[in-house]
């Protein structure tokens, strides 16, 4: 594919979701969601590596597509399709336009976040993609979406002050030039480098709810099962994303750190499946996987600040690490809720507790049940977005439908949870 | 005279003119006022563009006239003169026309518009002054005007916070006569030079230059609201929205914090003020009230209140960034004396527009809000996040310059400053959000005026949305020719590295 193409996707995976955030645009469109996903699908699959730069877009906007970054990009399409179909249109008609113009303008946040190739793009992004899922996740939550958003806006707005903090060291360190690369060299050097890698391991923590920051994704994974698929590739699988394009990985050791931040990663994952083994609660499954992901995730990015010559062996792995975790916690949380639903255990209170037997052979039967109808399942799927594209503005998607949908998602489940088991053998 | 001689006068004369003929209108003309009142606001704007480009080209523009036996009444269009003028024409063609929708129907609104461009006239005055006793003639002349806008409304406490500004107000300009008038004493001028005209004094006067820093901060610093004289703007919101707006973000508070500027760079220069030891307590007091501001906004229920006591906070980055001292947080200082205009006029605007269309006054009172008036809020929601420093808006390249400038002065503790600043601001900010947006609104609202399908009047509502695209532009195409951070930058230059 030729470089313009390849350039005109970059920009418009980005901007064009942004564009169709504006009520007046998306409310005359049918299916925007899924359209806001067009450019960026195309990117990922024809588009070249390329690189843009936007010189009168606020201090210099750039953006690219890399091999590292496709798989982080893809894990991001698949989770905001599902998405895109679990946010019901919600009556009366102006909450679901709010809906649809909050979700494009997080899955804008999230495209430019991914897609930056400096700090300060990247900032600008994640701060937008915050704020906008705060949005999405207070809109006309209950008592508990509501005590969630405020956990997570506190969080946010605390992570981002000390990312601008960071991002003001990082400038200064690099006589203002916040390309990646640059940053990364600049403060492997620079006296001010603790104070800044502190500063974003801290930010990025409160942002993807690291263990011992977990309180706002406790309580945001109980609240909104609408939005449960995005919790795991938009705060979570972002945070640690921001982390490794922030850190400089691989330029000096900075020993003391790496082991504080490897034995932090590994009290999170023992904290974790201690918790997972003691109290086996279907609910606060996908919460302690959470934990694990992320706390093993931090303990390797330890292992980078600390021993250079490893990441420089296995550091390309951390993309694919994203991607899958990303991928593997959303699809958990989707088919967990979803089984929880039909198997009624949330709405009986006294079954929630304690109750992994259920939801494992819940598990097992859906996998059957897949085994059984195969490959006729993607159909369903097919059938869902044809209904999708013949109705005009809003379709509802009822529940019974997206249970068969989600029936055909589960190979995709399973073919990552397989990619995950994979990809650990081999860092193994 | 040539051309270029008369222009910077033109710029005056453009409100000053209709400003006294409207005075004489009876109420009822009210086509050949609102004609008067506009042909003054885009002929300005107009003259003012003019200027930018020439003064981008090299022209200078300069206005002399006798005054007094050796001083003149001197107008100069500068880079620094021009990046106030340009704010204040602009944001007074802006408020013009929500002033005519706002004050619809109500009395007294020939005075009310003569004052009105007697005020802008003063501001300009200020922006363009060339030396002391000109800034200082027109800087009272604002006082003289607002004050009959800040008591517009007749009411006890209306004529109770007017006379607590004219006390404010008239003991900060005697201060400032007195340290001009004894700087003329010791030097024999008052003309404002690039980077100051005081260095060759030496250490010879070195107590009387900082007593006269001192009052002349101190005049300067009752306009520009820094601690503790800033008494006087929490009361002054009792004024109506137009005039809130004029006075937070075009005129009052602005020419004083422009005074500061043009006090530290062009009459002491930066270089004498800082071997003064004079910059620093500067710094400190700038901070402090940078906190203490956003702190008492905390507290406020009164949604005009809290956006006055924001006013407390945010205008002092302005000072802070000049006695930082350095050339990149003077460009987050200047700069921010557009971005401040611009983010708290769409605040002011869309407090008026509920106050207006709903009756709501209070912070309590905006739940759900944003259902009801979703243009109006969105503007709110942008000029509100443009405060807190989010990207990609206004206020987010300010802080930026300030704290990248902080680290090059070696001041650390300014950046922590800012964080903190920030936070309280979000903390301040975000519960309006939230209840205007996500909470649910009530059954009724405190005083709803019905305005059929449209959620307020043209003339309300288009004004806020048009600032708040500017802080959105101010923000993203903050590198473009023109933009006020290119205006801060050569006014940097100017001032620290050119010969």
């Amino acid at each position: 594919m030729s470089a313009t193409i390849s350039n005109v996707l970059l920009w418009s995976a980005v901007f064009w979701p942004l564009l169709l955030a504006l009520p007046i645009i998306h409310t005359r469109l049918p299916l925007p969601r899924y359209l806001s996903l067009i450019p960026a699908l195309l990117l990922v699959l024809l588009a070249d590596d390329v690189s843009l730069m936007i010189p009168w877009l606020q201090f210099g906007m750039g953006f690219a597509i890399e091999s590292d970054v496709r798989w982080v990009l893809l894990m991001s399409i698949a989770v905001w399709f599902v998405a895109a179909t679990m946010i019901n249109d919600e009556k009366p008609i102006h909450h679901a336009h709010h809906m649809t113009t909050l979700y494009l303008l997080t899955l804008s946040g999230c495209m430019g976040a991914i897609l930056a190739s400096d700090l300060v793009t990247l900032f600008s992004f994640s701060t937008l993609m915050g704020y906008a899922f705060y949005g999405l996740l207070v809109y006309g939550a209950d008592k508990r979406g509501q005590r969630a958003g405020r956990l997570y806006i506190i969080s946010l707005v605390l992570a981002d002050l000390a990312l601008f903090e960071a991002l003001l060291l990082a400038a200064s360190a690099s006589n203002a030039d916040l390309q990646f690369d640059v940053v990364h060299q600049a403060m492997s050097e620079a006296p001010s480098a603790p104070i800044y890698l502190t500063m974003v391991i801290v930010a990025f923590m409160l942002k993807a709810g690291i263990w011992p920051f977990t309180l706002w994704l406790s309580a945001a994974f109980q609240a909104r099962p609408q939005l449960s698929a995005l919790l795991g590739s938009v705060p979570v699988a972002m945070g640690l994303y921001g982390m490794l394009r922030w850190l400089p990985l691989g330029e000096r050791g900075f020993d003391a750190l790496g082991v504080i931040l490897q034995i932090i990663g590994v009290l999170a994952v023992l904290y974790a499946s201690f918790n997972l083994f003691a109290r086996m609660s279907v609910k606060l499954f996908t919460i302690r996987a959470a934990m694990i992901a992320t706390g093993l995730f931090l303990a390797l990015m330890g292992s980078g600040l600390a021993y250079p010559s490893i990441w420089h062996e296995y550091g390309y792995l951390a993309y694919p690490y994203i991607a899958v975790s990303g991928l593997f916690l959303s699809m958990l949380i989707v088919v967990n809720g979803a089984l929880q639903e039909k198997h009624g255990i949330l709405g009986n209170e006294s079954r929630q507790e304690g109750c992994i037997r259920v939801w494992v052979e819940a598990w097992l039967n859906t996998v059957q049940q897949l085994l059984r109808t195969g490959v006729s399942n993607f159909h369903l799927l097919w059938q869902a977005i044809e209904l999708g594209m013949k109705k005009p503005r809003l379709q509802s998607v009822d529940w019974q439908r997206w249970e068969k949908i989600l029936d055909g998602w589960s190979i995709k489940i399973t073919i990552f949870v397989m990619l995950g088991l994979l990809l650990t053998w081999l860092a193994s | 005279m040539n051309w270029d001689a008369w222009i910077p006068l033109l710029v005056v004369a453009s409100s000053l003119l209709p400003g006294l003929v409207i005075f004489t209108l009876a109420e009822e003309r009210i086509r050949l006022r609102t004609t008067l009142n506009m042909f003054g606001a885009i002929s300005k704007l107009l003259l003012v563009g003019v200027m930018l480009w020439g003064v981008f080209h090299g022209h200078h523009y300069e206005t002399r006239m006798p005054l007094l036996p050796d001083l003149e009444l001197v107008l100069r269009a500068g880079p620094l003169a021009l990046l106030f003028v340009s704010l204040s024409t602009l944001l007074w063609l802006v408020t013009t026309v929500y002033a005519i929708g706002y004050l619809e129907g109500s009395p007294h609104r020939s005075r009310f518009f003569g004052f009105f461009s007697l005020c802008v006239t003063a501001t300009v005055g200020v922006a363009l002054a060339g030396n002391m006793i000109t800034f200082l003639i027109f800087y009272e002349l604002l006082t003289l005007s607002t004050y009959p806008l800040l008591v517009h409304r007749g009411t006890e406490e209306a004529r109770r916070a007017g006379q607590t500004y004219l006390v404010y107000t008239i003991i900060g300009g005697a201060l400032l006569l007195l340290g001009t008038a004894w700087l003329y004493s010791l030097t024999g001028t008052l003309e404002f030079t690039p980077r100051g005209f005081l260095s060759e004094l030496g250490g010879e006067h070195r107590s009387a230059l900082i007593t006269i820093f001192i009052l002349m901060i101190a005049g300067l610093g009752v306009k520009a609201a820094l601690f503790p004289l800033h008494g006087w703007l929490p009361l002054a919101m009792v004024a109506p929205a137009p005039v809130s707006a004029l006075l937070h973000a075009v005129a009052v508070v602005k020419a004083g914090a422009f005074g500061i500027v043009r006090v530290v760079y062009d009459v002491f220069g930066i270089d004498f003020a800082s071997a003064l030891g004079v910059i620093e307590p500067l710094a400190w007091l700038a901070a402090f009230t940078i906190i203490y501001g956003s702190l008492r906004a905390l507290f406020q229920d009164d949604l005009k209140r809290r956006l006055a006591f924001s006013t407390v906070s945010q205008v002092s980055y302005i000072a802070l960034g000049v006695a930082i001292a350095g050339p990149v947080a003077t460009i987050g200082g200047v700069v921010h004396l557009v971005h401040q205009g611009l983010m708290k006029i769409t605040l002011f605007f869309c407090a008026g527009n509920l106050a207006e269309t709903l009756g709501i006054h209070k912070v309590s009172e905006m739940n759900g809000v944003g259902r009801r008036m979703p243009w109006t809020m969105a503007a709110f929601t942008i000029g509100a996040f443009g405060m807190i420093g989010a990207p990609p808006l206004a206020g987010f390249i300010s802080k930026w310059y300030l704290g990248m400038g902080a680290l090059e002065a070696g001041q650390s503790w300014v950046v922590i400053v800012l964080a903190g600043s920030s936070l309280l601001n979000a903390v301040y900010f975000l519960p309006i959000l939230y209840a205007a947006w996500f909470r649910k609104a009530p059954d009724s609202w405190p005083h709803e005026h019905d305005f059929g399908r449209k959620e307020t009047a043209l003339a309300l509502l288009l004004p806020p949305l048009i600032t708040a695209a500017l802080v959105l532009a101010a923000g993203l195409l903050a590198t473009l020719p023109f933009s006020p951070l290119e205006w801060a930058k050569l006014i940097s230059v100017r001032e620290f590295y050119q010969p």
